[in-house]
């Protein structure tokens, strides 16, 4: 009986929250298509997302393509296939890595910060000092971070791209010396710019999901200090996984 | 002005208003007294809107407050003034920002003309040179003294006070208390105080209503309500004496 009681608990908080994350994000978008956007909100944001982490994102996806052409030599190599890494590198890094590893780097860096800003605004009444002035939260502080947080991921997983490759490059030429225009050519050549484009697509859902839940955490933040650290923990557990099952769900059902 | 028929709001099991009855007089000042868990702040809430009550009715310029949809709950509030608790003031924004919050989002006065308002509302609570400084960098009391500049920028028909001298000194809560005296004498504005403080409520009241058990249960003129015979008010008041 307590496996029932526990379990259903669990599918019905499970629930109520992705209703919830759900309502959040189509109120902000609502305001989008309504044309009551604030600009200067939004340009902050996208400043603290995109320019701000373009050094993260460079780090990760520098070495992110240096591994992924060293691990791809060893294994092509037994079949005589090491020319091919620079495509191998491209198409996993455009279609799959960079859209992942960047949003991962975003939950870390931003989403975080996001839960726990919104947290302390709305545990010090913040939230509702705003409200009491007839500002609509959502419009004022939800929809700028979702619509920087979609618009800006596609840019830094352009970014990524960019990085990862030259990572990949340098390991694949330098120093497994592999041929540099093989290398080159194979990209030239097999690449589609759907591999690219479904990268970005996947970026700006990510970036839906993960700024809706990072909003929706800190806008239910209660307890106080504690409350704070508990809901920045949960947005970042909870849009890492999404980001996981989202990425299967879009690579299953629609590239 | 204000007239609450009825108010219940409850938390799971637990009933925190039960059924209260309160009206709040214009151009008066009336303070609620209260011991702590009373359900003081979600009386504050209830009325300025950022807690749903169950039933009852808030009566406002013969209006239900809990019968309006946002937007025309929105206008009455542009008539709201509230000092939170702890000032709620916006910590990523300046002294001068937080201030000009309320007038720029609603463009209520001429953009050239902010920065004199903001500064007139600032001398109102006698603050000096602090329109650069950010939250972080205030005292306690100056914080509420920021609120406050931002609660009558708007010229509020209603100033809410919740507990407007939780956690500062004696000294600086008799500022507080005084300035609460002064603003409403300058202004002539209504205001409703939620405080334990039964030094502040003797300084500024006009009326003072007692909340025990989810109700009013005393509720008279100020000089009237120290000589009260409810044996629950006098054990509050006793106290505070023996304190």
């Amino acid at each position: 009986m307590f496996i029932f009681t526990y379990f259903g608990s669990l599918i019905v908080n499970f629930i109520d929250q992705l209703g919830g994350i759900v309502i959040l994000a189509s109120k902000a978008l609502i305001n989008v298509f309504k044309g009551s956007f604030r600009i200067k909100q939004t340009i902050d944001q996208f400043y603290t997302i995109g320019v701000t982490s373009s050094f993260i994102v460079i780090l990760t996806s520098l070495f992110i393509g240096m591994v992924e052409a060293l691990q791809i030599y060893h294994g092509f190599q037994k079949f005589g296939a090491e020319n091919i890494i620079g495509y191998t590198v491209a198409v996993s890094l455009g279609r799959e890595l960079s859209p992942v590893f960047t949003a991962l780097m975003i939950v870390a860096r931003n989403i975080s910060a996001m839960s726990a800003e919104i947290g302390t605004m709305k545990i010090t009444e913040q939230i509702d000092a705003m409200e009491v002035m007839a500002v609509d939260p959502i419009n004022y502080i939800v929809t700028p971070r979702i619509v920087a947080t979609v618009v800006m991921l596609p840019f830094l997983v352009a970014l990524s791209n960019v990085v990862g490759n030259i990572g990949g490059y340098i390991v694949g030429v330098f120093i497994l010396k592999v041929n540099s225009v093989s290398y080159i050519d194979n990209i030239k050549q097999y690449l589609d710019l759907s591999d690219l484009t479904y990268g970005f697509i996947k970026a700006a859902v990510f970036g839906l999901i993960i700024s809706s839940i990072g909003c929706y955490m800190g806008l239910n933040t209660s307890k106080g200090a504690k409350g704070v650290g508990l809901s920045t923990t949960k947005a970042v557990v909870v849009s890492s996984v999404a980001i996981l099952v989202a990425d299967y769900i879009l690579s299953a059902f629609l590239f | 002005m204000i007239e609450i028929k009825n108010l219940r709001k409850a938390f799971g099991n637990q009933v925190v208003l039960n059924n209260l009855d309160l009206k709040i007089e214009a151009g008066k000042i009336t303070v609620i007294l209260g011991k702590s868990g009373q359900g003081k702040s979600v009386l504050i809430k209830s009325i300025i809107g950022t807690l749903k009550p169950d039933s009852g009715k808030i009566m406002f310029d013969n209006k239900n407050l809990l019968d309006m949809k946002l937007p025309e709950f929105n206008k009455i509030r542009m008539k709201f003034g509230v000092l939170f608790q702890e000032a709620a003031l916006f910590d990523s924004m300046n002294v001068f920002e937080n201030v000009a919050f309320p007038v720029v989002e609603h463009k209520l006065i001429n953009k050239k003309n902010i920065k004199d308002e903001v500064r007139r509302v600032l001398d109102l609570v006698e603050l000096g040179d602090v329109e650069e400084k950010y939250p972080s960098e205030l005292s306690g009391g100056m914080k509420k003294r920021v609120g406050l500049a931002r609660a009558i920028i708007t010229k509020p028909q209603i100033i809410f006070f919740d507990e407007p001298t939780t956690g500062l000194d004696p000294i600086v809560s008799y500022s507080i208390a005084k300035l609460i005296k002064d603003m409403k004498a300058k202004l002539n504005t209504t205001c409703l105080v939620i405080t334990h403080d039964l030094d502040v409520a003797n300084l500024i009241a006009d009326f003072i209503g007692f909340l025990d058990g989810g109700k009013i249960i005393e509720f008279d003129e100020k000089e009237n309500f120290f000589r009260s015979n409810s044996p629950i008010v006098r054990e509050f008041l006793d106290a505070f004496k023996g304190g």
